[in-house]
């Protein structure tokens, strides 16, 4: 069975980490793309994305990840994504968007080992 | 006192007391004796059949009376004089209570009526009378059927997006429980109208009706009643409908005998009123009931009527939406594939779920030629709707664009990744694009799942160099690969629709399209594609919220 979405958004003292679990889709991807909104007003320097609960991605999905990189870059923040299971990381490489974003395997990769 | 009578020609001063106290209950008080005749009725009684006194009823028998009137039970079944309780406990059976509505056969007045009788026995215990207490309970049966309407109409209507089956089943409602007859017309801004339902109980009569509607315009006349409904918004109630109101709206002679044989008693039209606009009329017809439409009536027919109208342009919304969405999904696909000189080639697309129905999805596929180049491709828009039509449609468009200036496919992603990148930052895409030889194919993926490729003996090939999807980085290259392909070679293109179809446990996925496409290397392409359907369907747990599409070209032998 699949785990129902979920986002647990916690704050480090050098950064953001957005946890997803579940299936990243058409259905869940607004939700992702409201907390990332919140997370870049809210001027944290590092916004990690935490993929390693994350069931399934969808192109949907995707294209909010990638909208966030644009967003950070334009904000000069720091995005990083902890890599995902293997299914989302063949999705990420397919299309080109693991060539372009930090990937990490943990979230104290880019919280300087928190 | 002049409503009092003998019982059975034995008055005594005793019976003169009691008639004197009954006649000043409220309630309508008759005694019947044992001939069957009314002996007495009090004022109340009288009143309510609408005698002066004793004597003007006298003269008339109580058959006579009940001929008056068209009488049935609560279930519409006609009453006769031997149903009534006093009859009934006069003949030596036992009487319940009985519920009448008797409708008045001149003026049309509707009534409700609770009789309950009671013997009356001498001191020998022989029996000399019923009494019969009638009680009126016209008000509250008039209340009941409206709860019963409303709470019906809000069942019924919120059942369908069929709009014409929403408003057959208004007809149902309105019928008998308002009026003998209901009508249903639909008007456009041009006056068109479109006869939607004409309903009665008895199907031999719904014929009559629509042979005389047959006779009636295409369009509402604006100075008719059901035109200045329309008009106005303000319903009409004809309680009386004469025989000169017949003719008057007549157009001939055949149409007037149509209309005479309708029987028409009492007329009500209200609008089908929607917040914006009045978007037809329904019309209510009593007949053969001889019940008069009373104003309540027609407030309980607007209250119906305003459902209806929400209800209907609720369902004619959604099946607008998703007429757009299908006519737009078409555009976005080639009516059928053009041949292609030594290749054989299928397609299959299924749109996402049932309730996504007005959703348009953004999967794309086509095959064209350019300067004697054959050219596939397919691609996935993020997004659905309206706007990943639109950059869709330009997608398929601006390939064959691009292919004018170049035959790689990787120099046409790089144009519609140029594409799209100056337009907005949503608007996303994978593609592959892929030129056909026979001998081999030349292909470019901008992120999108690389073809499946199987030889005649079942052997899988996978290219799997893919660039990144067109419309988010600046920095894009898009290269060309070559893959040679021999005769009885397939190679399918697909979205991620099909590997990411849910199943119970998991997901479709590429072992299993793989497997399936082995299996199938020796057959053509349009089985693939129809054993591939059929997999998809089997596997598929729920709706798939994905749409899907393939395309499968094989090198003939």
């Amino acid at each position: 069975m699949q785990s129902p979405f979920r986002l647990d958004v916690r704050n480090e003292d050098s950064g953001t980490v957005i946890g997803i679990a579940g299936e990243l889709d058409l259905a869940s991807s607004p939700a992702l793309e409201q907390s990332l909104e919140r997370v870049f007003a809210s001027g944290a320097p590092i916004v990690i994305l935490d993929l390693r609960e994350l069931d399934f991605m969808d192109s949907t999905g995707l294209s909010v990840l990638i909208r966030a990189q644009q967003t950070a870059e334009d904000a000069e923040r720091k995005l990083c994504l902890v890599k995902g299971p293997p299914q989302v990381q063949r999705l990420l490489s397919l299309t080109g968007v693991a060539d372009r974003l930090a990937v990490i395997d943990t979230p104290e990769d880019a919280l300087g080992g928190g | 006192m002049s409503s009092t009578s003998s019982l059975g020609g034995a008055a005594n001063g005793g019976w003169s007391a009691v008639y004197g106290v009954l006649d000043l209950l409220a309630e309508a008080v008759t005694i019947r004796d044992r001939e069957g005749n009314i002996a007495y009725a009090n004022q109340a009684a009288l009143a309510s059949m609408g005698f002066e006194s004793y004597e003007d009823l006298k003269r008339r028998s109580s058959r006579a009376i009940m001929d008056d009137y068209i009488v049935q039970d609560e279930l519409g079944n006609p009453l006769a004089l031997e149903d009534v309780p006093s009859m009934r406990l006069m003949q030596g059976a036992t009487a319940e209570p009985l519920v009448m509505r008797t409708v008045h056969r001149v003026t049309g007045e509707v009534s409700w009526r609770r009789l309950k009788a009671t013997p009356l026995h001498d001191e020998a215990g022989e029996l000399i009378a019923a009494v019969t207490v009638i009680e009126d309970v016209t008000a509250l049966k008039a209340t009941e059927l409206r709860m019963r309407v409303l709470a019906e109409s809000g069942r019924i209507l919120a059942s369908s997006l069929d709009y014409q089956q929403t408003l057959r089943n208004v007809a149902r409602i309105a019928v008998p429980a308002i009026a003998d007859w209901c009508a249903v017309d639909l008007v456009d801004p041009q006056l068109r109208r479109e006869h939607v339902v004409a309903f009665h109980q008895d199907p031999s009569k719904v014929a009559l009706a629509e042979a005389a509607r047959e006779q009636e315009p295409e369009q509402l006349d604006p100075d008719r009643a059901a035109g200045q409904v329309f008009a106005t918004g303000v319903s009409q109630l004809y309680p009386d409908v004469s025989d000169e109101m017949i003719a008057e709206s007549a157009r001939d002679e055949a149409h007037l005998q149509l209309l005479r044989a309708l029987q028409i008693r009492s007329v009500l039209i209200v609008p089908l009123r929607v917040p914006t606009r009045i978007i037809g009329v329904m019309t209510l017809v009593t007949a053969e009931s001889r019940r008069r439409l009373t104003p309540e009536d027609l407030e309980l027919a607007e209250q119906l009527g305003r459902r209806a109208a929400v209800a209907t342009e609720n369902a004619r919304l959604v099946t607008q939406l998703s007429d757009v969405s299908e006519t737009l999904q078409q555009s976005l696909l080639p009516d059928e594939l053009p041949p292609v000189a030594g290749w054989e080639l299928a397609a299959l697309y299924r749109p996402a779920g049932r309730d996504q129905q007005v959703e348009v999805g953004g999967d794309f596929y086509d095959v064209f030629d350019s300067d004697r180049d054959w050219f596939a491709i397919i691609g996935d828009v993020t997004g659905k709707g309206v706007g990943a039509a639109a950059l869709t449609a330009l997608l398929r468009h601006g390939c064959r664009f691009a292919a004018r200036s170049s035959r790689s496919p990787a120099a046409i992603l790089a144009q519609l990744d140029d594409e799209l990148r100056s337009r907005s930052r949503d608007s996303l895409c994978t593609a592959l694009c892929m030129r056909l030889h026979e001998d081999r194919v030349v292909l470019s993926s901008g992120g999108h799942p690389p073809p499946v490729v199987v030889s005649r003996d079942g052997e899988l090939r996978r290219p799997v160099r893919s660039s990144p999807l067109l419309g988010a980085f600046d920095d894009a290259r898009f290269a060309d690969q070559e893959v040679p392909v021999g005769p009885g070679d397939t190679v399918l293109l697909y979205t991620d629709g099909v590997t990411e179809t849910p199943g119970s446990d998991d997901r479709f996925g590429l072992a299993r399209l793989q497997e399936l496409v082995r299996e199938h290397a020796q057959d053509s392409p349009a089985q693939i594609l129809a054993a591939l359907d059929a997999a998809l369907e089997q596997f598929q747990r729920g709706e798939h919220a994905d749409d899907i599409a393939a395309l499968a070209l094989r090198v003939r032998d």
